[in-house]
């Protein structure tokens, strides 16, 4: 009987086992993942400014954010990384370029998530407008870098191989397009879901740009005309917010980490992109934003007499310099702009308990011995003195929008601050860029004094001389516009974007070659070539990939 | 006799107990007391030893039984022999069966011997059933056991590498607790799994959460690897890659016999590179600063701060062999108790495996307990299980082996507080403390109950006319949890607050197998037929969660709600599978021999359409010397001829590949975290189905002069369709990739292995084992147009895996670069950097024109010769083991230049300065390889892999302790490399920082183990 019993059971757990020969047993069932087919929307478009900040917070390669200084008019090599290093040795760039791929492949992803949600039907307006934002942003950055690049303008999970180059002008249409719905669609600021959501500003502004290289200027001047006369905004004229105690000015105050939202006093941001530190909020940084990194001197490595610090704004790698042009070239007596608090050229010793004798000639420190040195103490608060070889990492002048310190992260892997991205002031400089392309310098110089005005307001309160930094409409002209911009976007804008959007580099370039070249050779900018390096190369794993059809190659490359 | 018989086995299991409990006290001296022998008359015994034709046999050996007195026949066969009494003659020669013949003092014997039939009718488990080898039509290899016992290896396959014709087992890692890497007869698929599919007592533990590494090689009674597509087959569905069938020991009729195995031993690095002394790193730190303008010194003698007090007070720290590394211990104590009562047999092995690894912190502990148990519970129905539970533990806070590399020796290696400094060599922040981690709290724990059971039903002993038919049901489940915790506290990480970690997983799978089978002779035909239902599935869970910011370390990472911060994640999946084979054994007049099998397999993780596919395979056997005509060819004791060719699948591509997907991260929105969704980066393709090997395969087994020299020599082809390809996309779409079946692959390979008895004498006997496999592996298609992929770095005509890269002519040397031939070939190049041959000569370095295929990275051929002496109880076995043919970037040439200068590195790749220009390593610059040349390099090797010297007691020693089996070994492992490489090892992965697994970077190790196997 119990033996039947156990060769029942057997057998009856057998024939369960059988059973599972239905269809359904090898069906597949995500349990982790949504599909494709998922019909929220606002995900999705969340999805793209988490795409936005997957490619501006790359640290994969440290140096990225130098691609797109070095080797332009405003920055020079620091301490590089390797990424960037082709961007100023121009002749090893080349289609290999690892900071190259990563734009391009960051762009089309955009793009790709950007063109599911546009083709969703009945689709929120404003959500599609958003998208439109993102897709115009990533097509005109294409093509101002790359020139004819593949045009999609719709998501397909088929794999395609047979991708061509289609014409500057297809593809400005679309920004075109794009550009007027979302002007038209997305909400005015203070309307958006949260304050760092695309608003009718953004769109703006980024019609400003693109219009403006395609040479429609007339549309160009009225995108952000009506930015500038919506009465949403305000140039930053006071000190405001959280710093009042601390050492600064109203300049600084707009580009100090907790200072930079419109909902913390910044009256000028239009598009200020979030960070938060992941340690308190889950998803604050995205990868591991590397600006500050470049941008502020290592000056930590001065470490007799400096320490991190919250005024100073934390922990830098020196790997981006500001090219002497910059430093010695553009500015005039009184500019806010130039102070210690927004370009730091000046260091007071602030570690506790220094008490250092150095040796001091011509404003730097030199051996203890060197003929004509004089011989200081220093103590904490006084202000320190550096090497000269020093000024190619550890200490040069260096912008500190990019400055932002917690005390619990002293080695500062990733920057937590928030990003600067589109403010009133680009508005002003965009309109003069438009007009002045119309003949329109009377114009122009007029939204330039709008910005001097903010800029000299201290200074000709102090001195009297209240036509300190005034411009005239004779001095308008695209180089003096391009010249304001670095002094008023200096570390803000991507430099290499915006002289290729001009057609400006190879000038610049060979402005900077002649005139303001470094002192070290292996800083200088070397093999810049007019007729090549105006555009980037198409990634050659893109080309190589692209078997079914001559994906071309940018002529030089 | 009763009371003796009580108290024997648990004094043997007491004793068993303190050898395991305390190996380094060994207990020989114990016991010495001698029996008691009669004096009895001595004398002399002769006689002649004839096999079956009468025939004179040379060389076999002649003991007396329980006695040292022995010899061996001469040439007439003869013999003559002093003994002490009358007694028992124990007559043995290889390829005969061993017959025992009592004597008197002063007889004359004639012996006949008997060819041992069951030398050649060995059984080998071939899958779902064993067959006589004789009958054997595919390739099949056996591993010897002489491999599997008295090797100090932690994972059976480390005892296979280099042991069995046509296996390529990679030790990638030796970290204590990595399995090695193993692949049969080459690459068959280009993205999806290439490793063998594995089955323990008939369940498969490949894709159900377990490994090779749950498994005691101890356990182990036999190992078969299944080569061709006829072998293959039955697994359809996963016999692509090869399939390793393990068998473990099973309980054996009479008194339990309990039975102690363990060694203990030491380990230490494979080989020392040297790295810079202080005097060393100073000129280093020199030179790097010269040739990179912009750098600077410290002081005349270092670069950082943080070196500049050890060096004034002439400390200096040997990082690498004193900080971060020890005298590695491993140590395994197993227990097994086996036997049999009425009906019931039962194997009981308890296992403890302790590994100390060469680097601090690196240990590995595993805990095992098995039970076999058969029971036949009528003669009609026999059930049994196959059950293990094995727990491996991890744990520890690990070194950091590349920052003990890189630290300078002036490095302060502690604050004053006496805490390790974060930064040894501040203020350069690159390299960190490798002590750093050394008291982080870390667990990392793994465990797998498998519970296996059968039931086999013998419908013969039902009803008479069935005989020959069984029905098998075969059932196992496996629940394999896996975690891992660990928590970076303040204190030693300068992370405000800590951060804990918890990441918990498991598996859960079962497979059933329904397989009936019915055997039957008639004259001298042999029928058998197998058939086979079955199905599997396999659940996967997991979770994790992170906390921040706490109040103190003190709850470590044991109460995450109490961080100010935490996040959490979790996945899950499944996969299920199920299967029909059928398989037709025929055989007439065990001549000819025929094997049909067809396999069905379905699987979950393909599209809609194309969930299910069919393999058949069809083989031919010949034992030509059984054969009328080969009777006389004395010399010849077996030939046979196998012919084979069938298909085989694969499905190793993961779930949920069919299906698009949305991937989510988290992204700020005014302070609160919301969801992003966005496409994953692989395409889904609803359109995935089977990837197809056919392969055709030509063996001959063979054995001569008496089987003394036998083996078998394999010569294959394969052909892989459909491959499941990873196929990279331009990124336009935004898709990087997505799997196709597209693309076609094809292996040749010859496989030989040969054992011979080279010498063989009464008390001296020398063999040698010759295992030698080559394979050429080769891409014939991609896309259907014949065209390379150089994106993806395949070429048709050329290996898989490949190396494309520039080729190196040298370095750039400062008068060619003041002559100028720079300008026409590399225009940027400055001298000591790497010089690359211009190939297309377009006076430029291009990544399109001068880029080559240098070599392929996996060995051209693989070979293992063992030998092996015997005289008397004492067996010395040396093994040696090369893989010749392939290359690999070398890690350590290719050092990011930019980090050259700012590290430690080994003095066995020097640099380039104006002084010593060299023309094989570049100098010091950032810029000395600004094209990302890999430096690769031929990578083969020949090693010498095991020596084990053995003693195997006597018999009066052994009774004496009461004890039925005792030996004793020493046994040495990767004694010696012989190599081209320069750095540690061309077979260890060691990566460089920043790339993937950087941290799990660990040293080739030998170690040296003393042993002991005791049977009670």
């Amino acid at each position: 009987m119990k033996l039947r019993n156990i060769i029942y059971s057997a057998l009856a757990v057998s024939a369960l086992a059988l059973t599972s020969c239905s269809d359904s047993y090898l069906e597949e069932k995500m349990y982790s993942s949504y599909g494709t087919d998922v019909t929220d929307v606002e995900a999705k478009v969340i999805g793209l400014h988490y795409k936005y900040a997957d490619l501006w917070g790359w640290s994969d390669q440290q140096g990225f954010v130098g691609c797109f200084q070095d080797g332009t008019d405003v920055g020079a090599p620091g301490s590089t990384q390797g990424v960037e290093v082709p961007f100023y040795q121009y002749g090893s760039l080349n289609a290999e370029n690892s900071g190259v791929s990563k734009l391009w492949t960051s762009l089309y992803s955009i793009i790709n998530s950007a063109n599911i949600i546009i083709n969703t039907a009945d689709v929120d307006p404003a959500a599609k407008g958003e998208a439109e934002f993102f897709r115009a942003y990533a097509y005109n950055m294409l093509v101002t870098l790359w020139g004819p690049v593949p045009l999609l303008t719709e998501s397909k999970a088929e794999p395609r191989t047979d991708f061509t180059r289609q014409s500057v002008a297809e593809i400005d249409a679309v920004i075109a397009a794009d550009l007027n719905d979302a002007m038209a669609n997305l909400p005015e600021v203070g309307k958006t879901k949260t304050q760092n959501r695309i608003n009718k500003d953004c769109a703006r502004i980024l019609a400003g740009e693109a219009f403006n290289r395609m040479g429609k200027f007339q549309e160009a001047e009225a995108a952000v005309t009506a930015t500038i006369n919506s009465g949403n905004y305000k140039l930053i004229q006071e000190r405001y917010g959280k710093y009042l105690s601390d050492a600064g000015d109203y300049y600084s105050d707009m580009f100090r980490w907790h200072n930079q939202r419109r909902s913390e006093g910044n009256t000028e941001g239009i598009w200020v992109f979030q960070m938060e530190y992941e340690r308190d909020v889950t998803g604050g940084t995205i990868n591991a934003p590397q600006q500050r990194r470049n941008w502020v001197a290592a000056f930590h490595k001065l470490t007799d007499f400096m320490q991190n610090a919250d005024s100073l704004g934390g922990r830098g790698n020196g790997r981006l310099r500001l090219s002497n042009y910059v430093k010695y070239g553009i500015w005039e007596k009184g500019d806010i702009r130039n102070s210690n608090h927004n370009i730091r050229r000046i260091l007071y010793a602030n570690k506790p308990n220094v008490n250092k004798e150095i040796s001091v000639k011509d404003g730097f420190r030199v051996d203890d011995g060197t003929p004509g040195a004089t011989k200081i103490t220093i103590k904490t608060g006084d202000r320190i003195y550096w090497t000269v070889k020093d000024t190619l990492e550890v200490m040069y002048d260096h912008p500190t929008k990019w400055g932002g310190y917690d005390p619990t992260d002293d080695f500062g892997w990733s920057l937590v601050k928030d990003w600067p991205l589109m403010r009133l002031a680009d508005a002003y400089l965009l309109r003069a860029e438009a007009r002045i392309n119309q003949g329109n310098t009377a114009g122009a110089a007029e939204d330039i004094n709008v910005l001097r005005d903010r800029a000299f307001k201290t200074y000709r309160a102090e001195t009297g001389n209240a036509e300190a930094g005034k411009v005239t409409s004779a001095q308008m002209t695209i180089d003096f516009l391009l010249d304001e911009r670095i002094r008023e976007l200096v570390g803000e804008e991507n430099r290499r974007y915006t002289l290729c959007r001009t057609g400006k580099l190879a000038e610049r370039v060979k402005m900077i070659m002649d005139n303001w070249a470094e002192g070290t050779d292996s800083k200088k900018i070397t093999g810049f070539d007019a007729s090549k390096h105006c555009l980037l190369p198409i990634p050659l794993s893109e080309i190589q990939l692209n078997k079914d059809a001559e994906l071309q190659q940018n002529p030089g490359y | 006799m009763k009371y003796a018989n009580l108290t024997l086995p648990s004094m043997k299991l007491c004793f068993a107990m303190a050898l395991a409990a305390g190996m380094m006290a060994f207990p020989l001296s114990t016991k010495a007391e001698q029996a008691v022998q009669n004096v009895q008359q001595a004398g002399v015994v002769k006689g002649q030893v004839t096999d079956k034709n009468g025939d004179a046999v040379i060389g076999a050996t002649i003991k007396v039984k329980n006695a040292q007195a022995g010899t061996v026949t001469d040439f007439d066969g003869q013999f003559s022999l002093n003994v002490q009494g009358p007694g028992t003659l124990v007559i043995s020669y290889i390829g005969y069966l061993t017959k025992e013949v009592p004597f008197t003092v002063g007889q004359t014997l004639s012996i006949s011997i008997e060819e041992d039939a069951t030398a050649l009718d060995e059984v080998v488990v071939v899958g779902y059933g064993v067959q006589k080898k004789s009958d054997v039509t595919g390739s099949v290899t056996s591993i010897n056991k002489e491999r599997l016992s008295k090797l100090p290896v932690t994972n059976v396959l480390q005892a296979v590498q280099g042991a069995a014709a046509g296996v390529t087992i990679q030790q990638g890692s030796s970290i204590p607790g990595d399995a090695p890497s193993a692949l049969v007869r080459g690459r068959n698929s280009i993205n999806a799994g290439t490793g063998p599919y594995i089955v323990v007592d008939g369940i498969p533990i490949s894709k159900s959460g377990g490994s090779l590494n749950d498994i005691n090689p101890g356990d182990i009674e036999s190992m078969e690897i299944l080569k061709d597509a006829s072998a293959t087959a039955i697994y359809g569905t996963n016999g692509a890659n090869g399939v390793i069938l393990i068998t473990t020991k099973h309980g054996k009729d009479g008194k339990p016999s309990i039975s102690y195995n363990g060694y203990l031993g030491i380990e230490d690095f494979a080989k020392k590179l040297d790295y810079c002394n202080g005097a060393q790193i100073t000129q280093r730190y020199r030179d790097y600063v010269a040739q990179n303008p912009g750098e600077t010194m410290y002081n005349d003698y270092v670069k950082n701060q943080a070196e500049a007090a050890n060096q004034a007070a002439g400390i200096e720290t040997d990082w690498l062999y004193d900080m971060v590394s020890q005298t590695g211990i491993i140590q395994d104590h197993n227990v097994t108790i086996n036997g049999g009562a009425e009906n019931v047999k039962y194997f009981i092995s308890g296992d403890y495996m302790s590994q100390k690894g060469v680097l601090k912190g690196f240990n590995y502990k595993r805990y095992s307990l098995r039970m076999n148990i058969d029971a036949d519970v009528t003669n009609y129905l026999k059930i049994g299980t196959n059950s293990y539970i094995v727990s491996h533990n991890r744990d520890g806070g690990r070194v950091n082996f590349l920052m003990a590399e890189a630290m300078s020796p002036y490095g302060q290696v502690y604050e004053e507080d006496g805490s390790y400094k974060q930064y040894p060599m501040y203020s350069e922040t690159l390299f960190f403390n490798p002590m750093q981690y050394i008291d982080q709290d870390h667990e990392r724990r793994q465990w797998n109950i498998n519970l296996n059971g059968y039931a086999d039903l013998n419908f013969g002993n039902i009803w008479k006319p069935l005989e020959g038919l069984h029905y098998k049901f075969n059932f196992g489940y496996s629940f394999g949890p896996k975690r891992e915790n660990y928590y970076n506290g303040e204190a030693e990480f300068n992370y405000s607050g800590g951060y804990g970690y918890i990441f918990n997983a498991e598996t859960q799978s079962y497979t059933s197998e329904n397989i009936l089978s019915y055997a039957k002779d008639i004259k001298k035909h042999h029928f058998d037929i197998t058939l086979l239902y079955a199905s599997s599935r396999k659940k996967y869970h997991e979770s994790k969660a992170t906390g921040s910011k706490f109040i103190n370390d003190e709850l470590s990472w044991h109460n995450l709600g109490g961080g100010s911060t935490q996040t959490s994640g979790s996945y899950s999946d499944l996969y299920t599978t199920v299967s029909q084979m059928g398989r037709l054994n025929y055989s007439y007049d065990s001549r000819y021999l025929f094997t049909f099998t067809v396999r069905r397999d379905g699987s979950s993780v393909f599209g809609a359409d194309n969930k299910y596919g069919t393999f058949p395979s069809v083989a031919l056997g010949w034992n030509i010397s059984n054969e009328k005509f080969m009777e006389k060819a004395d010399w010849l004791n077996n030939l046979k001829l196998r012919l084979s060719y069938g298909k085989a699948g694969n499905e190793a591509i993961g779930v949920y590949e069919t299906l698009a997907k949305m991937s989510n991260s988290a992204i700020t929105m005014d302070g609160a975290s919301a969801t992003a969704l966005y496409p994953s980066s692989r395409m889904g393709n609803s359109g995935l189905g089977w990837e197809t090997t056919k392969t055709f395969n030509i063996g001959i087994d063979f054995g001569i002069l008496n089987n003394r020299i036998n083996g078998n020599i394999d010569f294959y082809t394969s052909t892989t369709t459909d491959l499941l390809l990873q196929r990279n996309l331009p990124k336009i779409s935004g898709y990087s990739n997505v799997y196709m079946n597209m693309g076609k692959t094809a292996n040749k390979g010859l496989e030989v292995t040969i054992n011979s008895k080279n010498i063989v004498t009464k008390d001296f006997t020398w063999g040698t084992n010759l295992v030698w496999s080559y394979n050429k592996n080769e891409i014939k298609d991609l896309y259907g147009d014949e065209k390379d992929d150089l994106g993806n770095r395949w070429f048709i005509g050329e290996p898989i895996s490949v190396i494309y890269d520039y080729v190196m002519e040298g370095i750039w040397q400062e008068d060619e670069i003041a002559r100028g031939d720079h300008l026409n070939h590399d225009p940027q190049a400055q001298a000591g950097d790497v010089k690359l041959a211009d190939l297309d000569g377009d006076g430029k370095i291009t990544p399109e024109g001068d880029k080559k295929i240098q070599g392929q990275t996996a060995p051209k051929w693989t070979a293992g010769l063992t030998n092996t002496f015997s005289y008397k109880g004492f067996t010395l076995s040396i093994f040696i083991q090369t893989a010749q043919g392939h290359k690999r970037n070398n890690s350590l040439l290719a050092m990011a230049a930019d980090e050259q200068g700012r590290r430690n590195s080994t003095t066995e790749v020097g640099y380039w300065t104006p002084e010593n220009k060299s023309n094989e390593y570049r100098s010091l610059s950032k810029t000395s390889n600004r094209w990302g040349y890999g430096f690769p390099r031929n990578a083969g090797y020949t090693r010498i892999k095991d020596v084990t010297l053995s003693y195997q007691f006597p018999a009066q020693v052994i009774n004496a302790l009461h004890l039925s089996a005792l030996t004793a070994y020493v046994s040495g492992r990767n004694l010696y490399t012989f190599t081209s490489w320069k750095g540690w090892d061309p077979e260890a992965d060691i990566t460089q920082r920043g790339w993937g697994g950087y941290e799990n970077n660990y040293p080739m190790t030998k170690s040296f183990v003393f042993g002991l196997n005791v049977t009670f």
